[in-house]
């Protein structure tokens, strides 16, 4: 009975040992190899100072996306939350649109919004708060704004199931001991989803820091992120090899930082387990 | 310690029906006063008034004579035990017990000397590195209890707070918070649907139904004079009996048969009522006062004694019996009133 | 208690910061000026009709739809079996299949494409088309198994023994009580894996090319040469398939249910 069973697991198994690892392992091993010694590649990619700065680049944008998300996110899930029963729905509907939504559309969005003859721009001339246009688009700030615009839906997802199910009771005696609402915000509400807004946080960042979308249409040709830099590595330029050293290193940092978020939430989890 | 009035409350969810109407009561300074009354009929609603969770649309909350309408929450210095505990799931008990001390602002020695003694009385000692989630029901009811009592509150507020506890752990808390409540002299209003346990630990009672108060009063006010066909009912009183009308000072016609009472005469009573167990039933006439020949309809067993279903002039009336006579059904018995068991309801 | 002041307005500018780029969208998608305007001086709906004229688009448009279906369905039919087998079958280790089964989540959706490019189109020579497929089924399958695995662990497992009992077999015991019971889940796993793969972009990019044009590839091609409101109203019939989508979902599992 078993050993039919686990028959049924073999097309998923096949399918993806095939279009998984045969193609992971097929890019790992020429930068395995290479010229020179073990590792020779990685290193030389992770020395240059140009390389370096993308990296960084990357992760910045990334952390700066996270916060400014988290920042927005929470209150905003705690908002819809707490809406009456018609509003909420309507809230969801409006939370969950945009992450159904293809994202050059969203992306374009602040291409109008943000660009030499976009909106923004139009409005500040139009009342002569500048004399000639801003270059907003193009540039790291956009990259984290369209980040930012793409990422809060899903930082509200992973919170208002938990937020929803919270027990107001609790806040209330709160505040009956004496908590100003802003105190049972920190100490009483954000406890008690602090495992949420962590995997809510992995989310976000490694999304943004595997984006490959948003970076191309709204950041600027000479600020390339690692995805860009895959991308106009094996397309463009098509030095596969270092496609594959870059795409070994995404991974590893986007896991890396996966994984420190995960142990932060198992020391968490003694306490919030049990909630 | 203070003394709360409550004002003229009234309050309507969806401003149509009514769920509060015209409510008012006092309680005294370090007094109990439990409020009864069956689910629904507005408990919880007001003593969230009280706390200031919820703004009633009319009336008026005084604590020691000043109105604390407009103090929000945080500032009254309550005390509140929900009927969930509500307690804070990411917070050790101790954290539990010290978080109002906190807002409060105590340094930290102080916070732990207090946080300590009312751990002890509240038995909870060995607990204090607990989370809430690794403690038993009955636990976290002390540490509700706890929690809200460490910050010397000007009112404690409770809400039901044993209606999640066995029946023997009942007993038990409810003794426990008597005597805490008495030892601190805390001002307390106690929500609760269980008679039994109002009349064990309160000064006062106020029996509520829709929205309303219909008696406020000791429990044996309660227990032996209750003024209305509702509040007779909910303190164990069965047989009812419409007044048609005042024959003499102390005698009343019901069904076209005439009641003796004892009580005093210028009450005006819509109905009589006497307790089942307060009616003697006998085989043969003995020419007492109030008595009325019968017939047994039905019984049942209650467990040391027999509740009988007996069809007399007077309406159906349910006596209980212990079983020294055993009677059956269609057995023709007398049934006799006791005068001064008797008792008026005004509505 | 009463919502705070500042929530009320966090929330109110955070959603005003959602809707309002995808209204101004709209808004210039109607435009009369030859290039995005705002606001608009004009009303047409010419650049609707212009997109007709856009052989890349209306082909893209077509085959994108083809092959996010083909591959969602492939999906269902590779996933579902392999699903009751993790959950009903009884077979040990089942982490370790679900780990396999749901890495391509923990990949990067440039590092999929990139790799099947390397490894499907420059060492099998297999043709675009498939390769595509084969991307977007990775999209797609860990969906498949996600809500498809759910669906099935709500579902109360005496049921089929129920059904077992009064003499039916496990193959007709899964067509008759499992897959109806869990056909919700099987839709809203289809609808989600569809949508991802139709609206994937780094997969399409590196899988498609000259002469194999897919939606995304098209509109960014447009998009590098021109800037004018045909792209704000193919964004307009984007959202159009978004809100079809929705409707889709609400219909099969309740939006309310995605937040549990
Ligand atoms: N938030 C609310 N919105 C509308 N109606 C409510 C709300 N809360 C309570 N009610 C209604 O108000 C009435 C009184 O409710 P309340 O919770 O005060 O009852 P209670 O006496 O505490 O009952 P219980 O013993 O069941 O706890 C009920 O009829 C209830 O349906
Ligand atoms: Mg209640």
């Amino acid at each position: 009975m078993k050993k039919r069973m686990i028959l049924l697991t073999f097309p998923g198994i096949l399918a993806l040992l095939l279009f998984v690892v045969f193609p992971m392992v097929q890019i790992i091993i020429p930068t395995l190899s290479g010229q020179g010694s073990f590792g020779s590649l990685y290193l030389n990619f992770l020395k240059d100072t140009y390389n370096q700065r993308i990296i960084l680049r990357t992760l910045w944008i990334s952390l700066l996306t996270t916060i400014i998300v988290l920042i927005i996110g929470v209150p905003l899930s705690l908002w819809i939350a707490r809406m009456h029963h018609r509003i909420k729905k309507i809230l969801i509907l409006v939370i969950l649109f945009p992450m159904l939504t293809n994202q050059i559309v969203l992306n374009f969005a602040w291409i109008i919004l943000l660009g030499k003859n976009g909106i923004i721009n139009h409005v500040l001339l139009s009342i002569h708060l500048i004399s000639r246009p801003l270059s907003l688009l193009y540039n790291n700030t956009s990259i984290v704004i369209g980040s930012v615009y793409l990422f809060i839906p899903i930082m509200v997802v992973s919170l208002l199931g938990s937020l929803s199910h919270l027990n107001i009771e609790v806040e209330e005696a709160a505040t009956v001991l004496g908590a100003h609402p802003s105190t049972t915000f920190f100490k009483i509400i954000l406890p008690q989803i602090s495992t949420d807004i962590l995997t809510g946080v992995i989310w976000v960042f490694s999304w943004t820091m595997t984006s490959y979308t948003t970076p191309q249409l709204l950041g600027g040709n000479d600020d390339l992120v690692m995805s860009t830099l895959i991308y106009q590595q094996a397309m463009t330029v098509q030095n596969w090899t270092l496609a594959s050293v870059i795409s070994i290193v995404l991974i590893i940092i986007s896991v890396g930082c996966i994984l420190i978020i995960r142990s932060l939430i198992k020391l968490l989890d003694r306490r919030v387990a049990h909630a | 310690m203070a003394e709360v009035t409550i004002k003229n409350l009234e309050l309507s969810y969806d401003k149509k029906h009514d769920v509060l109407s015209d409510l008012s009561m006092k309680v005294k300074n370090g007094e109990l006063v439990s409020i009864l009354g069956p689910s629904g009929c507005g408990k919880t609603t007001t003593l969230r008034i009280i706390a200031g969770l919820l703004k009633p649309d009319h009336g008026n909350i005084l604590v020691d004579n000043h109105d604390i309408g407009r103090t929000p929450v945080y500032k009254r210095d309550f005390g509140m035990v929900f009927q969930s505990y509500a307690l804070f799931p990411h917070l050790t008990v101790f954290s539990n017990v010290a978080f109002g001390l906190k807002m409060r602002h105590l340094s930290r020695h102080e916070i732990q000397n207090k946080v300590k003694q009312v751990l002890e009385i509240t038995n909870l000692t060995n607990l204090a590195k607990r989370f809430p989630s690794e403690l038993s029901g009955g636990q976290q009811q002390r540490v509700s209890l706890a929690r809200a009592i460490v910050v010397n509150p000007r009112v404690l507020l409770m809400d039901e707070p044993l209606s999640n506890l066995d029946a023997k752990l009942r007993v038990e808390m409810r003794e426990d918070i008597r005597s805490i409540q008495q030892k601190l002299h805390i001002t307390t209003i106690f929500v609760t649907h269980d008679q039994q346990e109002c009349f064990a630990i309160s000064d006062h009672v106020a029996v509520m139904n829709h929205g309303k108060f219909e008696q406020i009063g000791t429990p044996q006010d309660i227990y032996y004079h209750p003024q209305t066909l509702f509040v007779a009912h909910f303190v164990g009183y069965e047989n009812f009996f419409k007044v048609e009308k005042q024959i003499e000072n102390n005698e009343y016609q019901v069904n076209h048969q005439v009641i003796h009472t004892d009580f005093d005469h210028s009450y005006e009573p819509k109905y009589l009522t006497i307790r089942p167990n307060e009616i003697d039933l006998h085989q043969h006439k003995n020419n007492q006062m109030n008595e009325f020949n019968g017939k047994v309809v039905n019984f049942s067993f209650l467990g040391g004694s027999y509740r009988y279903m007996i069809q007399t002039d007077l309406g159906l009336l349910q006596v209980d019996q212990n079983d020294k006579d055993k009677f059956d059904v269609n057995d023709s018995v007398y049934v006799s009133l006791n005068s001064q068991l008797v008792i008026p309801l005004l509505k | 208690m009463h919502s705070h002041k500042v929530l009320n307005v966090i929330g109110t500018v955070a959603i005003l910061f959602l809707v309002f780029p995808l209204i101004f969208i709209i808004i210039t998608s109607f435009g009369t000026g030859s290039t995005i305007e705002f606001p608009i001086k004009g009303f047409t709906f010419n650049w609707y009709l212009h997109i007709l004229d856009q052989p890349d688009m209306i082909s893209g448009l077509e085959t994108s739809l083809l092959v996010s279906f083909i591959a969602s369905a492939f999906g269902l039919l590779i996933g579902i079996p392999a699903v009751y087998a993790m959950f009903r079958g009884g077979i040990h280790h089942t982490a370790w299949f679900q780990m396999l089964f749901l890495s391509p989540t923990f990949l990067p959706e440039v590092v999929i494409g990139f790799s099947l490019y390397q490894g499907l189109i420059i060492t099998l020579h297999w043709p675009m088309m498939i390769s595509l497929i084969v991307g977007y089924f990775l999209l797609g399958f860990p969906f498949v198994i996600r809500l498809v695995g759910a669906g099935l662990n709500m579902m109360d497992p005496h049921m089929e023994e129920a059904a077992w009992i009064s003499g039916c077999s496990r193959l007709k015991g899964f067509f008759k009580i499992v897959l109806p019971n869990i056909k919700s889940s099987i839709a809203a796993a289809f609808i989600f894996s569809f949508i991802n793969s139709f609206n994937s972009i780094p997969v399409t990019l590196f899988l498609s090319g000259p002469g194999f044009n897919m939606l995304p590839t098209s509109i960014l091609n447009y998009m590098q040469e021109n800037y004018d409101p045909t792209i704000s109203a193919i964004s307009v019939i984007l959202m159009l398939i978004t809100t079809l989508i929705m409707m889709l979902i609400n219909h099969f599992m309740g939006l309310n249910r995605l937040l549990k």
